[in-house]
Formats: structure tokens, sequence, C-alpha cells
């Protein structure tokens, strides 16, 4: 019987506006992790991951390329208390996808990716790669918005991917 | 074993096809991942177009980053332009058939698609590919995209049609939709 992979772990919806968005106790069954998100923000702001609730800015560094205001940007991005690795949309629904690789070695620092971001004028899209310095297991991923708030019904789901044997 | 990443539907052309429909989609799942390798007759560069449960009123929006050779691009559009009417672009262009297009070379485009069974909420759309023409004539296109469907219905289907007005798929174009979740 083939593996089974690309489980749903968790899945949460806002039910009014909230500052932040925290997925914990992520189990450490799995190798990587997808982390699928929409909806809408208060206002403009950096949308940013935290790992284990580490908001040391030094610990987080990011490439990101992309568009705002129909205009194309790149920036490499560092000492935010989180990994600034995703994107906001005030109107109309902003969908992220952050892949997260080996997220339970403790031997490396970890590695994500992501793209996505507004599909409207509204908010920027943007696509990144970044890093965790930390060698730890991530139990728990806190989503935040730099100045801003998610509002109702914003959507977050997170999969684990489990390598073949 | 997880109801996870299911197979719901694949069409692989035999001939030219001016649209590919993939219909009577569950409810089953969460999100619905969709690949594509795509060709079309168009002598030229153009994206794929999708449309939701076969809406094609103005309700689609698509913010764009994308390279073609070099450099970077940023757009933004709006349905109601060409044939992509009532549609949100897809990333990327595809193999085209220019004279330089080498045969056999297609552009390859993964859209997902989150919480597409929800009756209740706007769509997103996230979506990444592109292509290369390896003749002797080298270009490449790479892009990623934001998607908007402001319908709140459950997608039950999805229809996928050339950006190009009188462009069509070419036979060998491939579509695979995944339910996930």
């Amino acid at each position: 019987m083939p593996t089974a992979t690309y489980e749903l772990i968790s899945t949460s919806t806002t039910s009014g506006t909230v500052s932040s968005i925290t997925i914990s106790s992520i189990p450490s069954t799995y190798t990587d992790l997808v982390l699928v998100t929409s909806g809408t923000t208060t206002s403009a702001g950096q949308l940013i991951y935290r790992m284990n609730n580490d908001a040391t800015g030094g610990n987080y560094t990011t490439t990101n390329w992309f568009q705002s205001n129909n205009s194309v940007s790149n920036n490499t991005s560092s000492g935010l208390p989180g990994a600034y690795i995703g994107n906001y949309s005030v109107s109309g629904r902003a969908q992220d996808t952050l892949h997260i690789a080996n997220y339970k070695n403790t031997s490396m620092w970890k590695t994500f990716y992501i793209y996505g971001g507004a599909g409207t004028s509204v908010g920027d899209f943007i696509t990144s790669g970044g890093i965790w310095k930390s060698t730890a297991a991530i139990s728990s991923i806190v989503m935040l918005v730099n100045g801003a708030n998610f509002t109702t019904n914003y959507k977050v789901s997170l999969y684990g991917i489990l390598a073949g044997s | 074993m997880a109801n996870t990443y299911i197979l719901i539907a694949s069409q692989t052309l035999g001939s030219t096809a001016a649209s590919i429909t993939l219909s009577s989609i569950p409810s089953t799942y969460k999100d619905l991942m969709l690949y594509m390798s795509a060709r079309t007759d168009n002598n030229g560069n153009q994206n794929v177009s999708i449309r939701f449960n076969g809406d094609t009123a103005t309700n689609y929006s698509t913010r764009r980053l994308y390279s073609a050779n070099s450099g970077g691009t940023a757009a933004d559009s709006t349905s109601g332009t060409s044939a992509g009417a009532g549609t949100a672009h897809l990333g990327s262009a595809i193999g085209n058939n220019n004279s330089a297009m080498l045969t056999g070379n297609f552009g390859a485009t993964f859209n997902y698609i989150a919480n597409y069974s929800d009756g209740s909420l706007a769509k997103t759309i996230a979506s990444t590919g592109g292509f290369i023409n390896t003749s002797a004539a080298v270009s490449a296109s790479r892009e990623w995209t934001g998607g908007y469907w402001s319908g709140t219905a459950a997608i039950s289907s999805i229809t996928l049609l050339p950006y190009q007005a009188g462009t069509n798929f070419l036979a060998g174009t491939t579509v695979s939709l995944f339910g996930i979740g």
C-alpha cells in the first residue's frame, strides 16, 4: 500500500479580526510541511511567519521578488520578528503556499520557499526563499501581519509530506 | 489511507481544441492542485486562462510576476480582455507554435486552488510555471501569478483556454486535477 502523504494536519478559520494565528503541536511524523493560507488583512503589512515563536529578527533572512502596485521589486529582509515571506491583500482574498523542508531535522537550519499573494490590485504578490537559523525541530508556527491584523474567515491549512523510504 | 492528493480527472488532447473542461468536480476535498503541460498554435508566447463554473462575467483578476528571457515584469489584469474574457490568468506562458519552437516542446503550469469546496467565500489560486525553447534562438519564460474569483459557490467545473482569442491547444496538451486534504 502506498505511503500516505500530503496529509491534512490541521485547519483553522478566524471568526473575527485577530492579530495573530498560531499553529501548534505540529507532529514530528512527516518530512516536510506545506502551509496554505488565504484571506484578507485589515491594512497593508508584511506577512510574517515565526517558527517556534522565535521573535529574534537576526534569526531570519529571506530573499524576496515581488510586485507591488504593478511594479517589480526585490529585497533581502532580515531583522523582522519572524520571516518576511508573505504578502497581504486588503480587498479580495490572497493565497500563500509556504513550503518548509526538513522541518524536524535537528542538525540543520530550516529552509522555506513561498509564493502567492493578492490576485487583486490591493495587495502584493511575492515569491521568496529564506532560512531560519535554528536547528530546532519546528513544532509551532505563528503568523502575524506587520502593523495590521487578519480579518474574519482567514483560513490556514497545514499539510504534512512524508518522504518515501 | 488518507484521502489526499487523489487524481480526480485527467485529459490528454488527441487533436487541436479551443478549450479543455473538467466537470463534475466532487466537493470531497479541501484544496485542488491542477497540473498542465500545454502548447498552443499561437505564434508567440501566451498564458493559459482559467474559468470556474462557466462564469464568463468580469469576476476575475490576476496579479502577475514574470520574467521572459531576462529581467522581471509586473502586470495586473482583469477579466474581460481577449479570449481571457471571464477568466483569470494562470502562470505561465506555455509552449507556442513559433517556427523556432522545437517540436514536442511544451510549457508547464502548476496551480493550487485553496478551499475550492467552500460555498461561502471567494476563491483564490496561486500559479507558477514556465517554458524554455531549446532551439538555437533560445527563449524562456517563468511566471508566478495570484488569481482571484469573486464567485462564492463551490467550484464544480474548470475550463482552461489559451489567452489569445482564436488560438487553440495542440494535441498532446495534458491536464491533471488532484484533490487534496
